[in-house]
């Protein structure tokens, strides 16, 4: 997700961090600005700096990744022009992402960063038909006069700025079902050739895909010559829909319905020998899913880790945890042929 | 399901359950008060539940096998679709009453509020479905008796809200208790709205004959935070009652009914929730669940009415919650303002929390006595 930011060239920066719904909403959000005339530059990768400057932001008990984003933010404001403060409800009808997505502008612009609120550039993304609190017409009122303001930044007009928007989230839409489909892997993602195992690491694109968190699990797996799959790459068409079979309820959070129907669709047509699921401290939605996953693997007798990512966590010890898992699950299947 | 055969009941919160039996009873339905909690539940509760868990699930449970255990079959609860996990307690509930084997013991109905967005007839299906099995009663009836129970928890939060301002002047210690156990005992008994306007005078009677202490200073002090640690005092230690004894009103910004009720009605606590978002704008910008942005509206409320001090509550790991934390800190260091934030888990103890209380108090005391001075 890496772009060097090139030389002054008299373009507006725009600054993404890689964090949080970055991993989601960055293809869009790079091809909105983008098209805008922005040059859009992203955050290195997490490193432990990074998540102490963002930890010293906000309250020690908030989740790490939140941390984690506070810190890109910090970073990209020292060379960025603006940076877009999402407040990001939902990405479909009906569900919602998480509390923290929702509250997540206020506290960057009124609070964290108050002295320097002038560089952001506010957008709510909410494509729920109905949200309450929220007066019917009132959400597209809101997103039309977002648009609007960030339009003028950039010297466009509404309707250009509203074209642009609409190309990006299909473009968002576009990388996702090329992911689904095989048509490309996430986030610079590496398979073996020849893999003898295939594992789900599953959770949120942020505690998969940002190696800092994850600590390397993905590179781990890859040097074990396992075969990751993760819910991008189930898609979330098919997650969905297995999450509704296996549910009861209907999961309010498309995240934490991704990962229940990713889980549930993967053991149910054998895809995967075993099941890593990655959840970062401490998370409000997936603190209440692994009762679920249990249930669902022990039903459909797979095999599921947990793995809950703390700050303190060492990487010794999750690559002993990871090892341990691969060698049971070779051992089982070495023993079953 | 036909009610003759079943015991309701619901997970102990606060005065909750009060509502939910007088309910009950109008519709005819047996009903189990939930037990008092304690330490021993909680502690069930925590080993049932997930590790990282938001706090009141783990109260709640505990609760729900308690009751289990002393004979009723079946658990309401309240659901919600989000983004706060108290929606989807009621599924965390059947999978881990399946878990340790409750699952023939008692049933989880949970009634769903009216915003789905799957249409309202499928709505109106989801929240009187189970009562209607239960009862054998019509939509209509039920709903009815719905409004005559709540009407009737209204007043009784108003004389809830009566103890937490009175008890801070008793001249006896525990005699408002005493006066507050007796008002609440005539409410419950009125059984029609015409008792409950005769009975409601009286109660109130009642209440304001405590004899108060008019030497005594009181100051006054908002409390806000997430509901569920707010409305259930075993889990907040008692703490309004602690402040009272140290001589402090309390403003609170949520009651039962407040929390049940429609949520843009006339609050108990003062500022309904659209006035309350209003004002949390500038800080907390549109809702994200739970009572965050309610909570910053409400502590800015208080603060513009000259309030003492403010207190916030909340459960370890609440997401809401954590984020009004970060707006409460600069507005009520903005406003000089003191503010104390108190974290709940199952491990919070009551030594710690008087503690810090009494600190807390002190403060307040000096900073309202340094404006008296200043006057
Ligand atoms: S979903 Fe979990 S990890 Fe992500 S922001 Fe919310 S609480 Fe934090
Ligand atoms: S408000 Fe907080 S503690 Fe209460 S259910 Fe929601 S997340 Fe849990």
């Amino acid at each position: 997700m890496i772009k060097l930011t090139t030389e002054s060239n008299g373009k507006i920066k725009v600054g993404l961090p890689s964090a949080l719904m970055g991993y989601r909403l960055n293809p869009l959000l790079d091809h909105f600005f983008t098209n805008l005339g922005a040059e859009v530059v992203y955050s290195e990768q997490t490193n432990s700096q990074i998540l102490e400057e963002g930890a010293a932001l906000v309250n020690e008990n908030i989740c790490t990744p939140f941390k984690i984003y506070f810190g890109h933010v910090a970073r990209l404001l020292k060379s960025c022009d603006y940076i877009p403060a999402l407040r990001f409800v939902s990405e479909e009808d009906r569900t919602y992402t998480c509390p923290k997505f929702m509250g997540l502008r206020s506290l960057l612009m009124n609070i964290s960063f108050r002295e320097q609120r002038d560089k952001f550039l506010p957008l709510e993304i909410n494509m729920r038909k109905f949200t309450p609190h929220v007066k019917k017409g009132e959400q597209e009122k809101i997103l039309k006069a977002e648009l609007a303001q960030i339009g003028e930044v950039f010297g466009k007009t509404e309707k250009q700025t509203h074209d642009y928007y609409h190309d990006a989230l299909l473009v968002k839409e576009k990388f996702e079902q090329d992911m689904a489909n095989g048509m490309i892997l996430p986030y610079d993602m590496k398979q073996p050739e020849n893999p003898d195992l295939s594992i789900g690491v599953i959770g949120h694109p942020y505690n998969i895909y940002d190696s800092y968190l994850s600590m390397n699990i993905l590179s781990k797996l890859y040097r074990m010559n396992v075969k990751v799959i993760t819910i991008e790459m189930v898609g979330k068409e098919i997650s969905e829909k297995a999450a509704d079979t296996h549910m009861s309820k209907k999961l309010f959070w498309n995240y934490e319905r991704e990962i229940v129907g990713s889980v549930a669709y993967l053991l149910e047509n054998n895809l995967v020998d075993g099941i890593l699921f990655l959840d970062s401290f401490p998370c409000g939605p997936d603190s209440l899913m692994s009762v679920f996953l249990n249930q669902i693997s022990n039903n459909l007798d797979g095999k599921l880790m947990a793995i809950v990512l703390a700050e303190l966590d060492s990487d010794t010890g999750l690559k002993t945890r990871v090892e341990a898992f691969v060698n049971s699950i070779r051992g089982v299947k070495a023993g079953v042929i | 399901m036909k009610g003759k055969n079943h015991v309701v009941t619901v997970p102990q919160m606060g005065t909750m359950s009060i509502l939910v039996e007088d309910w009950m009873k109008r519709l005819g339905i047996d009903f189990l008060p939930p037990s008092p909690l304690n330490n021993k539940m909680i502690e069930v509760g925590a080993s049932v539940s997930p590790e990282f868990a938001c706090f009141p699930l783990k109260a709640t449970i505990a609760s729900i096998m308690n009751s289990a255990d002393n004979g009723a079959d079946i658990a309401l609860m309240v659901g919600g679709y989000g983004p706060c996990r108290f929606g989807y307690y009621g599924e965390v509930y059947k999978a881990i009453l399946k878990e340790n084997g409750y699952d023939k013991k008692i049933r989880i109905c949970t009634l769903e509020p009216m915003t789905s967005g799957e249409g309202l007839l499928n709505d109106l299906q989801k929240f009187f479905g189970p009562l209607i099995e239960l009862s054998s009663k019509s939509k209509p009836t039920i709903y009815w008796h719905l409004t005559r129970s709540f009407k009737k928890a209204v007043c009784m939060d108003k004389i809830e809200s009566m103890l937490l301002s009175i008890r801070a002047k008793e001249k006896y210690r525990g005699d408002t208790q005493k006066k507050y156990d007796e008002a609440v005992g005539l409410l419950r008994s009125a059984k029609n709205d015409k008792e409950l306007a005769k009975y409601q005078e009286e109660a109130v009677d009642v209440m304001n004959s405590v004899e108060l202490d008019s030497n005594r200073k009181t100051f006054k002090i908002g409390v806000v935070g997430e509901f569920y640690v707010v409305l259930e005092p075993f889990i907040n230690m008692n703490i309004e009652r602690l402040l009272n004894e140290l001589g402090i009103e309390i403003e609170r910004a949520i009651y039962i009914t407040d929390w049940t009720g429609p949520k843009n009605a006339e609050k108990v606590a003062g500022i309904n929730n659209f006035d309350a978002h209003k004002l949390a704008k500038p800080w907390i910008d549109g809702w994200c669940g739970g009572d965050c942005t309610a909570n910053v509206g409400h502590a800015i409320h208080y603060i513009n009415e000259g309030i003492d001090g403010i207190i916030h509550l909340y459960p370890f790991g609440c997401m809401p919650d954590i984020m009004a934390l970060e707006a409460l800190e600069i507005i009520t260091a903005e406003a000089q303002t003191p503010f104390l934030s108190i974290q709940i888990d199952e491990k919070t103890g009551q030594a710690g929390i008087v503690t810090r209380l009494q600190a807390f108090t002190n403060i307040v005391r000096k900073e309202t006595e340094k404006i008296w001075h200043a006057i």
